[in-house]
């Protein structure tokens, strides 16, 4: 053989060897749970790097997992709330946590339900709703029609014949790429990183990004870079329902969900996410308030009429003392929050307070069983609690967005106490 | 006129023309072996060389000269204007 | 079907050559039409219906050329008609689909006539094409070209590795070496091929992709870009389009190569230009020489002649007067590069980078003309003034491409702005809180602290830093394989450079394992999970 054709030679071998070597590296490692590859301590035993592909990697663990509970919602829900724990009663563990951070809305949870129940023995479904992420449209991105293509079944139940092609694929670019090398290179290094973050076999997020944002930056800091962030958010929700007319949108998906579990014999729990004082602002800054009202009436009423009552709705959204936390001074890195690490994440004791309030009986007052008969008196208890807090004593609010007076407030008298602080 | 007196009214048509005194063509000379003779220059050249001697080449060839050598010999065999 | 796509390394190029190499065993000739089929076929992957729009167009052309073969010498008048009508018409056939809709905008905005925008989709390579059988209809007019078939000059035309980006390749270079290549498998053709193909692939995959999407959101933000954010994406950019058109330039090379053919150079480091001129023969060389070739020089020659004709004054190196740089100079160079301008683009942007480039060129070669003037010693002032050059032209480029990019005038402008500090300086303040007492200081003097993330300040300076030093200071793909004749006419310099001795490619085992290790990086970006999106009201 000449030299050329030896260089073809060696090249081709070399190069088939290192792809190989590569796919193995990877399906080892891997870095998005696909496989269900043994977690090895110091390896690959927490998977950081499966965190911007959550519905890929969560449907494939909730195919191992084979859960009795499935616990469905955003962000709040994948960090807030874990599905292991005391707080959830034996009769209903193991929970599986298939909340998807994001903004993907009610449709990926009416979806996802039915990949549960196709995947596991599940008899019980906990859904947590928030004001911001329900409206979100039909999914129309080719990201989620690849997440529609990878479940077992179709909107309509039957077997998804597109499955076999997508898990393929799904296979190949999670073993031969260069994406996936990085990954996997990401998830070994990060192991010995003193707070490394996790999606663990049970789907429940932990809160490791928060930790080390606290700790390098402060609360104050979070707080106020996610209100800045989410301020926009709000406008351009109030510009979407606007001029909104008639039943909110995607409500008729929780009449769909409702019925579905009625039809497969799953116990449903309905909750309404809790925001943080300073989330709620935004919606009254935004004047969105009467929409959250609206929200809160409309599910009321299409809950209690398609349940028959046996579906409980949860609201744990108000101006309590579990929600309005004051923030830590800017600057300070050393004072923790209790219940929240920024407006629209809860910490992980407030979501178990909630798994307890909801099925354990526990007594703290903090959320309501909401039906058609106290929802009114609901929203008027809450906006009583807000005058109270934010428009009397003049409780500062938003933290670091400078304003002159709180939205609403009836001309009451407003405290001229400046407590904001930091980069105008 | 012979070659070389031809060759040195080329090289001074491209000292003026490039502003280096240094040039020194041969007849192997190419164009990409003196500095700052590129195309936009060789145009100029060519007008140059036309203008000197009275001559017209055609532009095929103007394109297919491979060395200054070529260029001096054509100047015998072109028409003139 | 592009090139950085599973199908085509994986489906066609397996398939194409394995074809090519067995029909050559047996004869030559079939070989060369299977190639040409496999072009046509390649061609029509994109679009099948284009194939209805090339194919008479081939035809024509070819009819068009065999009447000016015929007609030539015996009547050079009638040949003069057939040339020009045959230019015409391919002029209109690329004005129809690359420009009508510009036209129409552009009679809009000037008269305000309110004329609908036909919406024209552009064929494949088309641009290319064009210009290809123009000059072929010269060529043969000219008597440059002198014989040849319809399966050659199909061929010709439709070639695949050059149709998508190019280089503009002169049907004189080709042929010969269509004729004369053995049309089997030939290690040697291989393993060049092999080399210039990867190292094209993960370049484009590789360094130019990321970048690209790391800097898109700059250009869609719709508030003004500070100056750390604009350089990133002015200068972002112009890597990005470095290397994407290095890398497709390289796989180009490298596709032709499997045949056993050698295309011309396109890209040579241009960033490492010391000047303007310098930068436009190193850029897409096929271009700025099928320009030069066709139109500055003979509209050169031509207005030179006519001045001397005239009797007024010519160009004559350091004595040209203003009116003879004017016309004979900075004339043609502006109109030669406003072509090229349109050429690349149909919109006013690119029409002003073209002629933006051509004032910048004009500039240069005035320059040239009095710098003798007043520094004599033309050795002395290249050692001391080509790095001044280099950074002149380097921020000139940098500064053309924000036009290149942008999607109207008035963002160019806005980035350019950015750039000299217009619309402030912001700091993320993540990294701002890291400098101390340092940051009072630049806060007193305008810099401002933005909550936006430091990862993409930091992430982007790395991949800036990075392709930079790459760009600057690594020889490039043709001196590496020098030794090899990777393009036609690339040889070593008479002076090898101290690298070549034991860096310059040969076909080593240690090579072998190298361009693997290259390939990988490139086969392995070919595709990816796709990353969740986020959506917004």
């Amino acid at each position: 053989m000449n030299r050329p054709a030896r260089f073809v030679a060696i090249w081709l071998v070399s190069l088939l060897a290192l792809v190989l070597l590569i796919g193995a590296f990877n399906a080892a490692i891997d870095p998005y749970d696909v496989f269900g590859a043994p977690r090895i301590a110091g390896i690959d035993l927490f998977k950081p790097r499966a965190k911007n592909h959550s519905m890929l990697a969560k449907t494939y663990q909730i195919e191992r997992f084979h859960p009795v509970t499935v616990l469905l919602g955003s962000s709040r829900v994948h960090i807030g709330i874990d599905a292991h724990g005391a707080a959830w009663p034996a009769a209903m563990q193991p929970v599986y946590n298939y909340a998807i951070p994001g903004w993907y809305g009610t449709n990926t949870s009416y979806r996802s339900l039915q990949e549960a129940v196709a995947a596991g023995p599940v008899k019980n479904a906990v859904i947590f709703l928030d004001f911001q992420n329900f409206f979100a449209p039909e999914p129309t991105a080719v990201v989620a029609d690849e997440d529609q293509k990878r479940l077992l079944v179709q909107a309509d139940g039957s077997p998804n014949p597109a499955r076999r092609l997508q898990r393929l694929s799904d296979a190949a670019l999670s073993l031969f790429t260069m994406g996936a090398l990085l990954d996997s290179a990401g998830t070994i290094l990060a192991q010995h990183d003193a707070v490394v973050l996790d999606l663990p076999v049970d789907g429940s997020s932990n809160e490791a990004d928060f930790i080390n944002a606290a700790r390098a930056d402060g609360m104050y800091d979070l707080f106020a870079q996610k209100v800045a962030f989410e301020q926009d958010r709000a406008e351009g929700l109030a510009t979407f329902l606007a001029n909104w007319q008639g039943p909110l949108p995607n409500m008729d998906i929780v009449s769909r969900i409702i019925s579905y579990c009625r039809a497969h014999g799953i116990a449903l729990t309905l909750a309404i996410a809790p925001s943080h004082g300073d989330g709620l602002e935004l919606y009254w800054r935004a004047g969105l308030w009467p929409r959250v009202e609206q929200f809160k009436t409309e599910l009321a009423s299409v809950v209690a009429k398609d349940g028959g009552g046996a579906v409980p709705l949860w609201d744990f959204s108000d101006y309590s003392e579990w929600t309005t936390e004051p923030v830590p001074a800017s600057g300070d890195r050393k004072t923790p929050t209790r219940w929240y690490w920024e407006p629209t994440h809860f910490k992980k004791a407030l979501g178990a307070l909630m798994v307890r309030r909801m099925f354990d009986h526990d007594p703290t007052p903090f959320g309501v069983l909401l039906t058609p008969d106290n929802v009114a008196a609901r929203n008027a208890a809450v906006r009583a609690q807000r005058q109270a807090l934010v428009c009397e004593s003049g409780r500062a609010m938003l933290t670091a967005l400078p304003h002159p007076r709180p939205t609403g407030c009836d001309g009451s008298g407003i405290s001229t106490r400046e407590s904001h602080r930091g980069p105008t | 006129m012979t070659e070389q007196d031809k060759l040195a009214t080329l090289t001074q048509i491209l000292r003026d023309l490039l502003g280096d005194d240094e040039i020194a063509l041969a007849m192997d000379t190419m164009r990409e072996d003196v500095p700052g003779w590129d195309s936009f220059n060789y145009v100029n050249f060519i007008v140059a060389v036309e203008a000197e001697y009275g001559i017209k080449f055609r532009i095929a060839e103007i394109e297919s000269f491979p060395n200054v050598g070529a260029i001096v010999k054509a100047i015998e065999a072109a028409r003139p204007r | 079907m592009l090139f950085n796509s599973y199908l085509f390394i994986f489906g066609y190029m397996p398939v194409v050559l394995a074809g090519f190499w067995l029909l050559g065993q047996r004869r030559r000739d079939w070989a060369l039409i299977w190639l040409t089929l496999a072009s046509l076929f390649f061609y029509a992957w994109w679009r099948p219906v284009n194939v209805l729009l090339i194919a008479p167009s081939i035809a024509i052309n070819y009819g068009l050329s065999r009447a000016l073969q015929r007609y030539g010498e015996t009547r050079p008048v009638l040949a003069r008609v057939v040339l020009l009508s045959g230019i015409a018409f391919n002029i209109c056939f690329l004005g129809y689909f690359k420009y009508l809709t510009f036209l129409q905008g552009t009679i809009n905005d000037a008269f305000g006539a309110g004329l609908i925008l036909t919406h024209v989709i552009l064929p494949l390579g088309i641009s290319f094409i064009t210009f290809q059988k123009i000059a072929f209809l010269i060529d043969v007019h000219a008597g440059r070209v002198t014989s040849f078939t319809f399966r050659d000059y199909a061929l010709f035309v439709l070639f695949f590795p050059q149709l998508v980006a190019g280089p503009i390749v002169h049907y004189r270079e080709m042929m010969p070496q269509f004729h004369a290549a053995p049309c089997r498998f030939d290690a040697e053709n291989v393993a060049v091929g092999i080399s210039l193909f990867f190292f094209g692939l993960a370049k484009k995959l590789v360094f130019a992709d990321p970048l690209s999407r790391l800097i898109a959101p700059l250009y869609t933000q719709t508030t003004p870009v500070t100056m750390i954010d604009a350089w990133i994406a002015a200068l972002g950019f112009t890597l990005q389009i470095y290397f994407d058109f290095s890398g497709y330039s390289d796989m180009a090379l490298g596709l032709a190569r499997f045949f056993g053919i050698k295309l011309p150079v396109n890209f040579n480091s241009p960033l490492k230009a010391s000047s303007m001129i310098d930068f436009w023969l190193r850029w897409h060389v096929s271009l700025t020489r099928f320009l030069t070739a066709y139109i500055y020089n003979p509209l050169t020659l031509a207005l030179t002649r006519r001045r001397q004709a005239k009797g007024k004054p010519v160009f004559g190196g350091r004595n040209t007067t203003v009116s003879a740089f004017a016309t004979l100079l900075a004339g043609p160079t502006i109109l030669t590069m406003f072509v090229s301008g349109l050429w690349h683009g149909a919109g006013y942007t690119y029409v002003l980078w073209g002629v933006l480039h051509g004032l910048l060129l004009s500039v240069n070669h005035a320059w040239r003309l009095l710098r003798p003037r007043f520094w004599r010693d033309a050795r002395s002032y290249t050692r001391l003034m080509k790095p001044v050059g280099f950074v002149l032209t380097f921020v000139s480029v940098v500064f053309g491409m924000a036009l290149f990019r942008a999607p109207t005038i008035g963002g160019a402008v806005g980035l350019w702005q950015g750039m000299v500090g217009f619309h402030g300086l912001t700091v993320p303040k993540a990294l701002f809180s890291h400098f101390g007492p340092v940051a009072n200081w630049l806060q007193a003097l305008g810099v401002q602290p933005v909550w936006s993330s430091g990862s993409f300040l930091m992430e982007a300076v790395l991949r800036i830093g990075i392709l930079l030093l790459i760009a600057l200071c690594l020889p490039n793909t043709l001196e590496l394989l020098s030794r090899y004749e990777p393009a036609i006419g690339v040889r070593p310099p008479r002076q090898q450079p101290a690298w070549m001795g034991r860096f310059a490619w040969t076909p080593s085992p240690a090579w072998a394992v190298g361009l693997a290790c290259v390939a990988a990086a490139g086969i392995l970006s070919l595709g990816e999970l796709s990353e969740f999106l986020y959506w917004q009201f």
